[in-house]
């Protein structure tokens, strides 16, 4: 081999490091930049509709006055029975399959299977699932039951079920990772100590995997917040002044708000500002609940260190 | 060997992980408030035989047992057997010390607090006598209430065994109990087991062949499975009766 083929395989190695160094450097610089982008550009259109009455006032005039408020309040309640529907049952499913499934066994596989595909429906397909399920066959039946007519009606109950069905993947696989990071040997001091099995997971397991529950929840809300699709079907409204005072009630939407505001004002002109100062609502709700999940976070690790 | 000195009789005993057979026609006796050892190579069968005696591989998908293992002459293997009473009965220290993440007191507590809450004066007393005969009593004292993650590796090994003892068990099983630690920590550890063998009937299991012949009064050699020789430590390790054993305890294999 000559010198100068040598120098040249020398160069091609380096250009191919160079180049394998330098495409992921592009997408991960490219990833911060469009998040800055999309910041400054709600932030730009969106900061000057934002004030307190915005924030603290229901929308007027077929949308194209007035505020928001009714929206987030409708959002977060949504999230919030979203949650105290789906975290338990995810958390519980995630305990089984890590603490008590064999797993090879056919019923753990089968769960996984089911995780795993519920992970890959489209959410519009779980608002269908909601109006078949939750209104048409379980509130038909409460209503038959009771005499009534409230429960086979869209709501902020079916909304909150359909979405925690829809998180329902998201909490089963955080809950379940964190379960296993917590030692083996933690496991088998406090059965050495005549721990029952459920004693171990309530008092050792558990709390040692509480930042992956939370972490799980708070991904889980963010998730659920987001998803417009499925609440489009099941309970939320175009506009409504007034808040939910029940779970039978129907409600407004952050998500949905600003879909109709792109898509059903009478002067889209008008509603412009609007849906922009909306839309940076809704990322600031976002990135809050995310700065909260790590705050979180931190503070546990930090305890538990 | 009068009957009654015996706490753990091992007969024909025959473990399986699967198809494979990890102890074969184990057959053995432990003395009470005696220190017996388990040494050979790694993978010997030393610490299956340990965890068996307080089910512990019970947690293995693919364990069976066979033959007898008793405690106190009651098959530990019968089906009636609550595993749970039996591990209370038989305390275990482990060769990853791993306090629960909870304060030094929380962790001493944690086995008396499990089936019913005691005063905290019953509580206080306990946690205070455990890691008195755990030796680490005086290093603690003033800060029983911070975490027990904060301890050096010698301190958590000690408040596991004070864990361990806080429930107040008859046998204490150690897996290799300093196998992580620093010479002086070691030293402390092995005091503690002359200490404690006044109580407790001790087994432990150990790589190190001058542990075995400086803390216990019987010792057990596996190589593969087998029980090769079972001895009083001093006869097994100054005349062994067997090649196998000679060559492992003066480092010619293993």
């Amino acid at each position: 081999m000559n010198p100068e083929s040598v120098a040249h395989k020398k160069n091609n190695k380096r250009f191919i490091e160079y180049f394998a160094k330098g495409v992921p450097a592009f997408s991960a610089y490219a990833l911060i930049i469009l998040i800055i982008l999309m910041l400054a550009h709600f932030i730009w259109h969106g900061l000057p509709g934002l004030s307190w009455a915005f924030l603290t006032e229901a929308p007027r005039n077929n949308n194209t006055e007035g505020g928001i408020f009714p929206a987030i309040y409708g959002t977060v309640i949504l999230v919030f029975i979203m949650s105290l529907l789906g975290v338990p049952i995810g958390t519980a499913t995630a305990v089984y399959l890590s603490e008590y499934a064999k797993q090879s066994s056919i019923f753990a596989r089968s769960v996984r299977f089911g995780v795993n595909t519920l992970a890959g429906v489209p959410s519009i397909v779980f608002g269908l699932f909601g109006v078949g399920f939750f209104m048409q066959f379980i509130g038909k039946g409460i209503d038959t039951t009771l005499g009534s007519d409230i429960w086979s009606k869209p709501s902020l109950l079916w909304s909150a079920a359909t979405l925690s069905v829809l998180t329902l993947p998201v909490v089963i696989v955080s809950v379940e990772e964190a379960l296993r990071t917590v030692p083996h040997e933690l496991r088998a001091a406090s059965l050495a100590l005549g721990a029952t099995k459920w004693q171990t997971i309530w008092k050792v397991v558990l709390p040692n995997s509480l930042t992956g529950i939370l972490t799980g929840s708070i991904l889980a809300i963010g998730r659920g917040a987001g998803e417009v699709a499925p609440v489009i079907f099941v309970g939320a409204v175009y506009s409504l002044p007034e808040l939910p005072s029940s779970l039978t009630d129907q409600f407004m939407h952050m998500g949905y708000h600003i879909y109709v505001l792109a898509t059903q004002s009478p002067n889209a002109a008008e509603a412009l500002p609007l849906q922009y100062s909306s839309t940076l609502v809704l990322l600031l709700l976002a990135f809050s609940l995310n700065i909260t999940a790590g705050l979180i976070r931190m503070r546990i690790r930090k305890n538990n260190s | 060997m009068s009957k009654d000195t015996i706490k753990i009789r091992i007969r024909n005993f025959n473990v399986f992980y699967g198809e494979k057979n990890a102890l074969k026609d184990i057959s053995l006796d432990v003395q009470i408030n005696k220190v017996t050892a388990f040494i050979g190579p790694s993978g010997c069968g030393k610490s299956t035989l340990l965890r068996s005696i307080n089910r512990m591989n019970d947690l293995i998908d693919s364990f069976s047992a066979g033959g007898m293992l008793s405690i106190d002459e009651t098959n530990v293997y019968d089906p009636d057997i609550d595993v749970v009473e039996l591990r209370k009965k038989v305390g275990m220290v482990f060769q990853k010390s791993i306090p629960f993440p909870k304060s030094i007191y929380e962790n001493v507590a944690y086995g008396l607090r499990l089936n019913h809450k005691p005063p905290t004066s019953e509580v206080d007393s306990i946690v205070e006598s455990s890691l008195k005969k755990a030796a680490l009593w005086d290093e603690v004292k003033d800060r029983l209430h911070d975490s027990a993650t904060g301890l050096s590796g010698g301190q958590q090994q000690r408040l596991c065994i004070a864990r361990a003892v806080a429930v107040n068990p008859e046998i204490l099983l150690m897996d290799e109990p300093c196998s992580a630690l620093d010479p002086i920590s070691t030293a402390k550890i092995e005091e503690l087991i002359e200490e404690l063998k006044d109580t407790y009937t001790i087994v432990i299991v150990t790589h190190n062949m001058q542990q075995a012949a400086r803390v216990s009064d019987s010792t057990g050699f596996f190589y593969m499975g087998d029980l090769i020789e079972f001895d009083k430590t001093r006869t097994l390790f100054t005349s062994p009766s067997k090649k196998a054993t000679e060559d492992y305890i003066t480092g010619r294999f293993g």
